[in-house]
């Protein structure tokens, strides 16, 4: 499935009047892409990527979802960065949730939970609830259960931004291996460049708030990816240019990037 | 060992008390006859638990108590569902709420006795009423601390809308019904025990009653520390029932 949305305009109400959250953002992902938006803190990816979820109506502008013949189905799935679990289900019954609501039997779900959750790293960890969960063993259960529903499209709010630097690369490397398999259409949220060149088909650059896409970069890596990735030559120029413009993101001139 | 101290700490004051009143009553500076020594009190609260009196009375104190819970438990729970689902009915049923709690409920049971008669059912719907009224309470909070991402989130998974009820909403109140429900049961004897006192002619509050009327006051004394001894208990006895249903209110959320 491809996403995308051309014009979009959403504000919050505050007291002190609406507060624009995103401007004019236009952008459309291609089928099967590793789509990346990066940004400073308070650009509107959370909200960008509320709206592709179909949780949060746009206030002007529309979201465009194209379905594609390799779907298997048409849900559009997120993994937030806060709520993502449910507290009263075990790490097991959470990754499993997709399937549950999918109506799979309950002995296949918890084999597959917990096949899952152990290449993740959550080995032994199926029947401890969230509240006993560090935070990097809870984004990997909501990581687990977002590939478990097998979703048209995945939309990730920076899954990886509360781990340690060693558990951060496992994962990523993790996610990249499982991602490589199926190669779903992804749109990833972060504010790490790193993370971004080594994940991305395409890296789009939000400005500050309200965000707008001021930038479009692609990644020339060939895949599978290893996430031990040496940024140098060709990388190390790519990563040059997009730190530039994500300095200069604070209100310059819009970059049309409209495939 | 450890227990043991645990009990220890826990229980030198009372043995201090008892001693000094036992004291105090053997040596007559204090009149036995209305302060019988905690020795006698105990060897009437046995020959009582021998004559099977004591069984009879207080299991029909906690029928009585356990008959309202149930009922105040279905009665609160069908009202909290019906209140969390219609908005306009919330609204309505808030002043009433909020009137009833404020109302001493045993000044309802000369109204309550009138109209289903001096019998089980005045007696237990009046028990009922109260604990109905803590759970509505609790569940109402309960459902309105529920985050709207979790219901997204489980609708962004495909979940429907009586799916979204049982995964999210009834698993989120679970932990403020039984905290409604230890607080109620505790609530319940009390209320049981004090309507026995009134209107029974049996169960502890009434057992209490005749010996203070019959003067007889190590069966008073005695009755007093069986109604003690069921609070005491019913404490841990929910505690535990909710560490088995809801385990995962035990860590931080």
């Amino acid at each position: 499935m491809r996403v995308g949305c051309s014009r979009l305009q959403v504000s919050f109400r505050a007291s002190s009047g609406p507060v624009p959250a995103l401007r004019d953002l236009t952008f459309r992902s291609g089928d099967g892409e590793f789509l990346t938006f990066l940004g400073p803190s308070g650009c509107g990816k959370t909200t960008l990527l509320r709206v592709l979820a179909g949780l949060l109506a746009p206030e002007t502008g529309t979201v465009e979802r194209v379905a594609s013949p390799d779907d298997r189905n048409s849900s559009v799935l997120l993994v937030s960065q806060e709520h993502s679990l449910f507290p009263c289900m075990t790490a097991s019954a959470n990754a499993a949730f997709g399937l549950e609501m999918q109506g799979v039997a309950r002995g296949e779900r918890e084999a597959r939970a917990a096949e899952l959750l152990a290449r993740l790293g959550c080995a032994g960890k199926e029947r401890a609830y969230p509240g006993q969960l560090s935070m990097g063993m809870k984004q990997r259960v909501a990581v687990a259960r977002c590939f478990l529903g097998d979703p048209a499209v995945m939309l990730m709010d920076e899954p990886f931004a509360a781990l340690d630097c060693q558990t951060r690369m496992l994962l990523q490397q993790e996610v990249l291996d499982l991602w490589e398999r199926d190669r779903k259409t992804v749109v990833f949220v972060t504010h790490d460049v790193d993370e971004a060149i080594l994940l991305s088909d395409r890296i789009l650059v939000l400005s500050e708030g309200p965000g707008t896409v001021v930038a479009e970069y692609e990644v020339p890596l060939p895949r599978p990816r290893q996430a031990l990735l040496e940024i140098d030559g060709e990388l190390w120029d790519l990563k040059q240019r997009i730190l530039a413009s994500l300095r200069v993101a604070a209100g310059v001139e819009r970059f049309a990037c409209v495939r | 060992m450890r227990l043991v101290r645990s009990l220890g700490a826990r229980s030198w004051l009372i043995a201090l008390l008892l001693a000094g009143w036992q004291a105090l009553s053997t040596f007559r500076v204090l009149d036995p006859l209305f302060f019988p020594p905690p020795t006698k009190v105990c060897a009437t609260l046995w020959a009582m638990l021998a004559s099977g009196e004591l069984g009879r009375q207080t299991g029909a104190t906690l029928l009585r108590a356990g008959g309202g819970l149930l009922g105040g438990v279905i009665a609160g729970g069908l009202t909290s569902i019906a209140l969390s689902v219609s908005a306009r009915l919330r609204t309505a049923a808030e002043p009433l709420v909020a009137a009833l709690y404020a109302t001493p409920r045993l000044t309802l049971l000369p109204m309550v006795m009138l109209i289903f008669g001096v019998n089980e059912t005045s007696r237990m719907a009046l028990v009922a009423l109260s604990v109905g009224l803590v759970i509505v309470i609790q569940v109402s909070d309960a459902v309105r601390g529920i985050s709207r991402d979790y219901v997204d989130l489980a609708a962004n998974y495909g979940a429907t809308r009586a799916a979204i009820v049982r995964k999210v909403y009834l698993p989120a109140c679970l932990p403020q019904i039984f905290t409604a429900l230890r607080l109620s049961a505790g609530r319940a004897l009390v209320m049981t025990i004090t309507i026995e006192m009134l209107a029974s002619d049996n169960g502890i509050g009434s057992m209490i009653w005749i010996s203070w009327q019959t003067f007889a006051t190590e069966k008073l004394y005695a009755s007093v520390l069986a109604a003690a001894l069921l609070g005491l208990i019913s404490g841990p006895a929910f505690h535990w029932l909710e560490r088995r249903f809801v385990p995962w209110a035990g860590g931080q959320a």
